[in-house]
């Protein structure tokens, strides 16, 4: 089980996040007892008018996963801002996990990923 | 940028002007001042040079005050677009000097201050403009423009992934 678990780590350390935006940072906080492996984790874009009006927020999103690793129903269960939801919606249905193998079973947990949407004021450099 | 500095300078159309409006006549007399509704049309369209060109020909020929201030007003849009940000400035004093409620001029005004660097002016024109309109979204854009020069910012997206089920209950405090 122990073995398991480091297994599905590894691979979750090695799968893809795509950002939406190349200048945007991405962080991707694992949680070692997910029940799929993620294989492409997109990112969400940040919302030009939330960025403009410095709104920051969080939405939890749940789903399913079906057999070929494709999310399905998927929901928002937590949110701050509207704005974000869209966006984090998207994010999930286009992201994919791995596929369950014939003799593995189907879990019948949802899993929920949650999405944080920060401004960080940007660090002036000293140039001497 | 471009396209974001378009969208956020306002413009006073200089329209069709309709005729009788209390006897709520439908009759269209067509632009008062052809060149100032040319010149409107130009700059929207983001012809910057022959938006000011057509609109200084308007302005000659402006008849009352209403077509001088829509002038203006235009012309300071216009050399915002056209980065001469000091001329900009003469055209939006004027507007204001005539009519201080004109939130376009404030939104305008800002923006050729925050392309001299003058921040606490363009902060203050975009406040007084939004007392007036607090809905714009043109200052809203302005207000965003301002803040990115002033405190930039990098979007940072967090991912958390977690299963779904029974939440553990909160720790008892000690």
């Amino acid at each position: 089980m122990m073995l398991r678990s480091l297994i599905g780590f590894v691979l979750v350390m090695a799968a893809s996040v795509t950002a939406a935006e190349e200048e945007t940072i991405v962080a991707h906080v694992f949680d070692s007892n997910i029940n799929r492996i993620p294989v492409q984790t997109v990112a969400p874009k940040y919302p030009r008018k939330a960025r403009r009006d410095r709104i920051e927020g969080k939405v939890e999103v749940c789903f399913e996963v079906d057999r070929k690793g494709r999310p399905r129903r998927i929901a928002v269960r937590n949110s701050t801002a509207r704005t974000f939801e869209r966006p984090s919606i998207k994010a999930v249905r286009d992201s994919s996990f791995k596929a369950l193998e014939d003799d593995e079973k189907l879990p019948s947990i949802k899993s929920c990923r949650t999405f944080i949407f920060s401004l960080e004021p940007v660090e002036e450099v000293d140039v001497k | 940028m471009k396209h974001l500095l378009l969208f956020s300078i306002t413009l006073v159309a200089a329209m069709q002007v309709y005729a009788d409006d209390e006897a709520d006549s439908k009759t269209v007399l067509g632009p008062s001042n052809v060149y100032l509704y040319d010149g409107a049309n130009a700059l929207k369209a983001g012809d910057a040079e022959s938006g000011v060109a057509l609109t200084l020909k308007g302005l000659e020929l402006a008849q009352g005050l209403r077509e001088e201030k829509i002038g203006h007003a235009n012309l300071c849009a216009g050399f915002v677009l056209l980065g001469k940000a000091e001329t900009a400035l003469e055209h939006c004093n004027w507007v204001l000097e005539q009519d201080p409620y004109h939130w376009r001029t404030y939104n305008n005004r800002a923006i050729a201050y925050l392309r001299l660097g003058r921040f606490e002016e363009s902060e203050a024109d975009i406040r007084k403009g939004q007392e007036l309109n607090p809905r714009s979204e043109h200052l809203k854009e302005v207000k965003g423009m301002y803040l990115d020069e002033v405190e930039p910012v990098d979007e940072k997206i967090t991912i958390d992934d977690q299963r779904s089920g029974p939440r553990s209950p909160p720790e008892k405090p000690e």
